[in-house]
């Protein structure tokens, strides 16, 4: 695994296609923080989520960069095609986490903040990046152009649940409570978001740590998904 | 044997693409799957390596360990963004060979395919003939018991494709089994022992393809021995014979075994009439009509 991965980030590295992505983050990092001072947490939840936007299309990008034929030669190399995919998803969440780096130490380094910041927000904030861009990449992954056929369908997926994802509140609000339970198959995004959200003296506590919790447990469900995709796409 | 397919056949919801195919595999054979396109030679291809499951029937690995399996596709990737260097060692490491190996395998297949001038320039700047060299060269990375080619030689040029054609050949010779699809009469000649013509979606023929496209040799003379039954009827490569007159005979031979039996008659005193070739047209036709559409 750890050399199909380094093939995997070799290919996408060489190809370019990373580029529109990572400058976009970084570009629009240092233009949300030209305004001094701010405040900790809310900076990172709105960081969150523009990297849960963006590594749904690094996942999608990185996912369509090997030729079909060559993704073939590569599966059989690798012995089975979910250790290809398992790459390719460990690939993007490498480079997400990279930039969750970014984008919790630049406001750090500048000295973007209102206050002094603790150790507890930087973990908090990183680990609410690297959360919230693994369940951005596992969205894309599923809606990726090999396992939808029309790039259309593969697109319009990708958009409508990741905007699903962010909307929980409002759609929660809106909804009669009876319908409620069907806003768990949504990806939990807002549930990390609201923890953010909580202000610059949030302390570590049970409430915090449930939330992500939920996120990893969810994108094990995603991930056996996945695999379940894939067999009936090769038994098809 | 190495491999066995049994009754397979392949659906895509309600569309049968093949059905009840059966074949086995032997060390060192080489069998062309023939067919008009869109006949399931891809789809048969593509069940042997596992890349797609049959709806229906085995696929059997006769061997105690696993066997390995090596693929060359019709078009190899153009984009690949790396030297054949580099990307023959990615490939060998996914596969879990060792670096040990891999350092001296690859110079190795690299100056077999003579490819040491281009071996610092990304393969999306070689040639097609090049690229495809380097196909093969991914696909005997590990030395497989088995080799899936998807017509091999599509779109290129005469010179590139006799040097492929030899060197499959003397992956061959080495014992390497065989299995591909093609639309090149010479491919199929040099290479295939056996051939399958695949017609509304079953396996039509199935025929040892040295004896049937190289036809027979037809042997005539004159010859009295009360015998000649019996001592025809032991020689090797005798495929027919039959008495014109009484001392008149005629006799099919296959051709590998035709300068042995003309030997054979003269020491048992016949006197050779006439030597000639008899092409087998049934199969000529055949093939020549799958390769024309």
């Amino acid at each position: 695994m750890p050399f199909l991965i380094r093939y995997v980030l070799y290919d996408y590295i060489r190809s370019y296609r990373y580029i529109p992505q990572v400058s976009i983050y970084i570009i629009w990092i240092g233009i949300f923080y030209t305004n001094v001072p701010n405040p900790i947490m809310d900076s990172y939840a709105i960081t969150c989520m523009f990297l849960y936007f963006l590594s749904a299309w690094l996942c999608m990008s990185l996912f369509s960069t090997e030729d079909p034929i060559q993704h073939q030669i590569t599966i059989l190399h690798a012995g089975g095609v979910a250790k290809v995919y398992i790459s390719k998803i460990i690939s993007t969440w490498i480079i997400t986490i990279l930039l969750s780096i970014f984008a919790v130490v630049y406001p750090i380094i500048f000295d973007k903040f209102d206050k002094p910041v603790q150790f507890f927000h930087i973990s908090l904030s990183f680990l609410s990046h690297i959360t919230l861009s693994l369940l951005g990449i596992l969205i894309a992954a599923l809606f990726s152009k090999s396992l939808v056929i029309r790039t259309m369908d593969s697109w319009g997926g990708v958009s409508l649940l990741l905007i699903l994802s962010v909307s929980y509140k409002g759609i929660e609000a809106k909804l009669p409570s009876i319908l409620h339970p069907i806003l768990w198959i949504l990806p939990p995004f807002s549930k990390v978001f609201s923890t953010l959200n909580l202000g610059d003296n949030i302390r570590f506590s049970f409430q915090i740590a449930l939330p992500f919790v939920w996120v990893y447990v969810y994108c094990l469900f995603m991930i056996m998904i996945l695999f379940f995709i894939l067999k009936k796409k090769r038994d098809f | 044997m190495l491999l066995q397919l049994e009754n397979v056949s392949k659906r895509y919801l309600r569309h049968t693409v093949v059905q009840d195919i059966s074949f086995s595999i032997f060390e060192g054979q080489s069998l062309a799957i023939l067919g008009k396109n869109g006949s399931g030679k891809s789809t048969i291809l593509k069940i042997i390596l596992g890349l797609s499951k049959a709806t229906n029937g085995l696929v059997r690995q006769l061997r105690g360990d696993k066997l390995k399996i090596g693929y060359i596709p019709e078009q190899f990737p153009k984009n690949l963004r790396f030297t054949p260097d580099e990307y023959l060692y990615h490939l060998g490491k996914i596969q879990g060979l060792s670096s040990y190996y891999l350092q001296k395998r690859i110079p190795q297949l690299i100056s077999q395919f003579q490819l040491d001038t281009v071996k610092n320039l990304w393969i999306h700047h070689l040639s097609k003939g090049m690229r495809q060299k380097v196909g093969i060269m991914q696909a005997i990375l590990h030395e497989p018991d088995i080799l899936v080619l998807d017509e091999p030689l599509s779109g290129l040029d005469m010179t590139t494709q006799q040097h492929l054609i030899e060197q499959i050949l003397s992956l061959k010779k080495s014992g390497v089994a065989i299995i591909f699809t093609c639309h090149e009469m010479d491919l199929l000649r040099k290479v295939a022992d056996r051939a399958i013509i695949l017609e509304d979606k079953k396996i039509k023929e199935d025929f040892m393809l040295q004896e049937e496209i190289d036809g027979y040799m037809i042997i005539e003379c004159r010859w009295h021995d009360s015998k000649a039954c019996d001592l025809l009827r032991d020689v090797d490569g005798v495929t027919e014979y039959i008495s014109l007159t009484e001392d008149v005979w005629r006799i099919q031979v296959v051709p590998s075994y035709s300068d042995r039996l003309i030997a054979q008659l003269l020491c048992w005193g016949a006197s050779i009439c006439s030597v000639t070739k008899h092409e087998d047209d049934h199969y000529e036709h055949k093939i020549n009509e799958i390769f024309q559409t």
